[in-house]
């Protein structure tokens, strides 16, 4: 597939895979050492020993929204994995067996759907305590019926198909068939929600951080960012800055693929 | 019809209203960081209470100076016995409570004896530990007996927990203060304001302004730009300290920096080992530099402190030199204590700002000596079970806001696990000194041996900063209880008038359309039982009530087993453990989890939400105050997305495969992709710093008029609308192409009709069903999805009321915020549903 054919899936990858080198790179190196303050430095503007200028502490804000990528990028993946590792069988059971256990898995979809995940994520917090550990967790469980609903939609289409009913034929279980055969065909639908729930959990928890219930000190993290930099906004304004497009960035990294991928499994939207 | 003229004219006059220009300054408006729960001192610790009430509304029988010294208030002078175990205080004569009751000593009696009794919740109890009773000689004279002589007496009297109370109003006072102060309570507006009104006949010097209004603005930005703009003509306790030094360079802008009772400290838990070794301990304070907290975390605007004692209070002794900022000398201490490799620790952090950034630093400190802190950030109901109950905890900073509160180094179970048997016996020193050199002399010895023993690191006293207009005089900003006394205030260059502004006190017009979603609801179900039979409504109407009740007994559950009890909030960091039961039973919260479900789940189905612990008042009303900023501010983002939206889509429509076309879907990503919260923190920084459209934060209310109630949720919902709009657009967009490809679309071109006419007439009437079908979604996104950009804009909706009842426990107002947001949210799908099911007749029969 070239470039030209699927641009969004091409522009997508670069801003995600320049995310991801900086979130690794940041485990071995960042400009300055965000863990000794220089409080005599604070509140610098930008200047070419600091790009993005310093903080209310005298940290380098490159440094600091450096480390922010890890726990953008750790967080939204967790949860994605959660959504994925329950939603995606609880889907394809849905689809398999239909009746009651589809209508109780639907059921139950709806309720957690009740939940505005960013509502469940300040019940989670109040009840065990702010931390990226429950974000993940609130993020995650909004993801499951996401996934849910997704895999039973796509599979039911596959059940529908001849081949299924060949492989009936030929013996085979239904959770063999669940596996062997609809899952990988359902794959492309499920991957392209994937990097749409990846985005949707990197401003979860850019959000979260921000209102003080998401990843705490050491850690770093772009929404906490904003939260610090909010109260100075009259006396460093640089600081509103650069948090909010690291954020723009990954959450338009994902889009972009999610949109690309859609767009590569879907016959109907090729151009 | 004439009802309705009516309704139309008073907006008009609301709005005319607003519009004239300001009248004479016969109001002080004092903001605040922190709303008062209640308005009872006597009923909870929290500080914001006094700072409302105190000096103002009630009065006590003595008052404290800045420097704790005691003078006569209510009590017009007193007698102390020889062996200091009898004081009789005489009253002041033809002093008026508020409700036209005279003050005699009855009322004195009974206060006392409401705050003395066993099932007393008052948070100061244990400063009365010594009263052994309370008579009254006659109407103007009340004898205090004493178990043992307590030269701390005096100064507790001044307490805000110990203003006196007239026995008919008491039991109400938490809404309807009734006190003998020179201001009385006019209105409160829960979540905007208190508003204030000279009385008549008050004994001392009236009032010099007719009133006085406290507007409680949370968030720092929102501050600054109320003090900027003249919204606020004081701001006693000002949040943010980073911006002292711009206000200062404003000549319209007064700072003073007072002084408050509260010591910022690194609380240490003595108990635990390594800091049980008073040689860790002197390492921790010789390996603090105090220069450099005050420095990076209150800009430079702070004392620093040796001592468990404010530097203003009568007695104090300069310790700060007795640990000097030494690194060697620290790491030789903690190799002599046996850590020559240092050690890690954990330092639990709680949320306000001088706790975070002073804990930061102080880790940074530590780490120089080999003390390598994991800093761990605690919400204030954690910190409170944590920390201050369960003592889980190795190191923590905080401020102790209680005057004179070193008596709780002699408190046993207290959280910092020091127990000094040589200590007990200074503070019974200084309880039994009735003679002021005696007592001066004990209180120096109480702050050295606290030095000495380095139980703490003491880091600095806070101040206050207290930002004002430069025309007004006669504020009281140092006061020994944090309060803000406004009686003598007045503004230098105005003749303050007695003419008593227009009080807009009409709930009508808001009331009037209230009835307007029930009517809307009304029609719509007439119109579906019509379009697709009630045999479908009512499946989908059992699925409603199934998903809402199972999701309301999971809130139900969920959140009975928050750890934190609401209890420990009300009753402070002074309360005895007595008081904590008494508070227990007046909550319901010891009986059984079951008992408590089944009386929840009726109540509930019966509309009653149940009673706001902190507030006191029924959560019912507490929603419905809140709801009338979330639900306009939802209907206003979605009303903007759709404006913005629908030419958003139609161009990226009409433009595909052009340039222009590929530039705007790019925008339209963009737009996707952007944080809702940071849009808004840009548009303060735009429409409120720069150019001053828009105010930073706060809520004008309904009640001052239609147009600045919207102007204030305008940026907010803008800030909600624009990626709401950028998904729509799209949706627009791509169902509008889906559109372009049918037959009839081609037909219509054939007929000669232009590509333009063709999009608008044809095709969007066509595309619109699967837009509007998002819009409903997103009105519950964006109800539920204010709860951060509330935060942003300080705005009193149902988000900050969340988030604010977690914070204080107040279980049963999260109770019902999520319960009707999760109803919202599970009825707007149902409407979607539905109205799918009118528009698209092939899916009536797909019945679930």
């Amino acid at each position: 597939m070239s470039a030209r054919a699927n641009p969004a899936l091409v522009a997508g990858a670069g801003l995600v895979g320049l995310l991801v080198s900086i979130a690794l790179l940041s485990t071995v190196w960042t400009p300055y050492d965000t863990a000794s303050l220089d409080v005599a430095a604070k509140l610098q503007g930008p200047s070419w020993a600091h790009p993005f200028g310093t903080d209310q502490l005298g940290r380098d804000v490159v440094s600091v929204v450096m480390l922010g990528a890890r726990a953008s990028l750790g967080v939204a993946l967790s949860a994605v994995i959660l959504g994925l590792g329950l939603g995606v069988p609880l889907g394809l059971l849905a689809a398999a067996r239909g009746g009651v256990i589809d209508q109780i898995v639907m059921r139950l979809s709806d309720v957690v759907f009740a939940f505005p995940a960013v509502m469940t994520a300040i019940l989670i917090m109040a009840v065990s305590g702010p931390g990226a550990g429950n974000v993940i967790l609130a993020v995650g469980i909004f993801n499951i019926p996401v996934f849910a609903k997704v895999t039973r939609g796509a599979a039911l289409v596959q059940w529908r198909l001849a081949y299924i009913a060949a492989a009936r034929v030929a013996g085979k279980n239904t959770l063999a068939i669940s596996f062997e055969h609809i899952l990988p065909n359902a794959a492309g639908t499920i991957i392209a929600q994937a990097a749409v729930q990846f985005s949707m959990g990197i401003i979860a928890e850019a959000g979260l951080s921000y209102i003080g219930l998401g990843v705490q000190p050491p850690d770093q993290s772009w929404g906490r960012l904003l939260n610090e930099a909010q109260t100075l906004i009259a006396a460093a304004p640089h600081l509103v800055v650069f948090p909010g497009l690291a954020i723009l960035v990954a959450v338009l990294g994902f889009n972009l693929v999610g949109e690309g991928l859609h767009a590569a499994f879907d016959p109907r939207r090729r151009p | 019809m004439a009802l309705w003229c009516k309704h139309v004219l008073l907006l008009l006059a609301l709005v005319l209203l607003c519009a004239a220009p300001a009248m004479a300054k016969d109001t002080i408006t004092v903001g605040l960081q922190l709303e008062p729960p209640i308005l009872d001192p006597s009923r909870s610790a929290d500080s914001a209470i006094g700072e409302v009430v105190y000096a103002n509304v009630f009065e006590a029988l003595t008052r404290a100076g800045r420097d704790g010294s005691v003078r006569p208030w209510l009590a017009a002078s007193w007698d102390v016995s020889r062996d200091g175990l009898v004081y009789v205080f005489r009253l002041r004569p033809h002093v008026r409570f508020h409700n036209g009751h005279t003050l005699s000593a009855a009322d004195v009696k009974f206060t006392l004896d409401r705050a003395l009794a066993p099932n007393s919740i008052n948070p100061q109890k244990p400063w009365l530990q010594a009263v052994a009773g309370v008579d009254v000689i006659d109407p103007l004279a009340v004898r205090i007996r004493l178990k043992a002589p307590d030269s701390g007496l005096l100064f507790a009297l001044s307490l805000p927990a110990f203003v006196i109370f007239e026995p008919s109003s008491a039991a109400a006072a938490r809404q309807h203060p009734v006190g003998t102060g020179p201001y009385r309570l006019d209105v409160w507006k829960r979540g905007e304001a208190i508003h204030l009104v000279r009385t008549r006949d008050y004994w001392g010097r009236e009032a010099r302004l007719p009133h006085a209004v406290f507007r409680f603005i949370p968030d720092s930005t929102a501050a600054y730009a109320a003090v900027k703009s003249g919204d606020v003509d004081v701001f006693p306790d000002f949040p943010a300290p980073e911006s002292i030094a711009q206000i200062r360079l404003d000549p319209r802008l007064k700072v003073t920096i007072g002084t408050t009772e509260g010591q910022v400290i690194l609380a240490i838990n003595n108990k635990k080992p390594p800091f049980d070794n008073i040689l860790v301990r002197r390492a921790i304070a010789h390996a603090i530099d105090r220069n450099a907290v005050i420095n990076g975390a209150f800009y430079g605007l702070g004392t620093p402190i040796g001592s468990h004692y404010a530097p203003q209070d009568e007695g104090y002794v300069d310790l700060t030199g007795l640990y000097p900022h030494d690194i060697a000398k620290a790491k030789a201490l903690l190799a002599q204590a046996g850590y020559a490799n240092g050690f890690t620790a954990t330092l639990k952090l709680p949320p306000p700002m001088y706790a975070r950034r002073s804990g930061e630093i102080v880790a940074a400190q530590l780490a120089a000596i080999g003390i390598k802190l994991e800093i761990q950030n605690v919400e204030w109901a954690q910190w409170l079970s944590q920390v201050f109950q369960n003592h889980a905890y190795d190191l923590t900073v905080i401020n102790h806001i209680e005057p004179m509160d070193f008596d709780i180094y002699g408190r046993d179970g207290y959280y910092f696990g020091y127990d000094s048997p040589r200590f007990k016996a200074l503070l019974a020193d200084w309880r039994s000194a009735t003679d002021p050199d005696r007592r001066v002399a004990a209180l120096q010895a109480i702050q050295r041996k606290i030095a000495e023993d380095s139980v703490n690191g003491f880091l600095f006293e806070l101040p206050r900063l207290v930002v004002s207009n430069a025309r007004i005089g006669g504020f009281q900003a140092n006061a020994a209880v944090p309060s803000n006394e406004v009686s003598g205030t007045f503004f230098l260059d105005a003749t303050a008038g007695g003419a008593s502004p227009a009080v807009v006190g009409s709930h009508s017009a808001p009331n009037a359309w209230r009835y307007l979603p029930l009517a809307a609801l009304a029609v719509f179900l007439a119109f579906a039982v019509r379009t697709v039979g009630i045999g479908y409504l009512a499946g989908r109407s059992a699925s409603l009530i199934a998903t809402l009740l199972i999701a309301g007994s999971a809130v139900f559950f969920i959140i009975s087993l928050l750890p934190g009890d609401p209890a420990s909030f009300m009753a402070g960091l002074n309360a005895a453990p007595e008081t904590l039961a008494a508070l227990h039973r007046q909550l319901g919260l010891d009986q059984p989890l079951l008992a408590r479900y089944g009386h929840w789940l009726t109540r509930v189905l019966r509309g009653d939400f149940g009673v706001s612990y902190t507030y006191q008042v029924p959560v019912a009303q507490l929603i419905a105050d809140r709801i009338v900023v979330s639900l306009p501010l939802a209907l206003y983002a979605v009303i903007l997305a759709a404006v913005l939206a629908i030419p958003l889509g139609l161009f990226t429509a009409a433009w595909r495969g052009r340039k222009r076309g590929a530039v705007l879907s790019a925008l339209t990503q963009v737009g996707i992709a952007i944080p809702d919260f940071w849009l808004a923190i840009l548009f303060v920084l735009l429409f409120s710093m720069v150019l001053r459209w828009f105010s930073a934060g706060g809520f004008a209310g309904w009640d001052g008029g239609f147009w600045p109630a919207v102007h204030s949720l305008t940026l907010p919902a803008l800030a909600l609308a624009i990626p709401q709009a950028a998904i729509l657009g799209r949706v627009l967009s791509r169902s509008l192409a889906d559109v372009i490809g049918a037959d009839f679309i081609r037909t219509a071109r054939a007929k000669g009709l232009s590509p333009a006419a063709t999009l608008w007439r044809h095709a969007f009437p066509n595309a619109i069903i699967p837009v509007i079908t998002v819009l409903g979604l997103q009105f519950s996104f964006l109800l539920t999805g204010a709860i951060i950009i509330e935060n942003v804009f300080a705005l009193p909706g149902l988000g900050r009321l969340l988030s604010q009842a977690v914070e204080q426990r107040d279980l049963i107002v999260v109770q019902g915020v999520v319960v009707l947001l999760v109803a919202v949210v599970v009825f707007v799908s149902f409407v979607v549903d539905v109205a799918y099911a009118i528009a698209d007749p092939r899916l009536r029969g797909r019945r679930q």
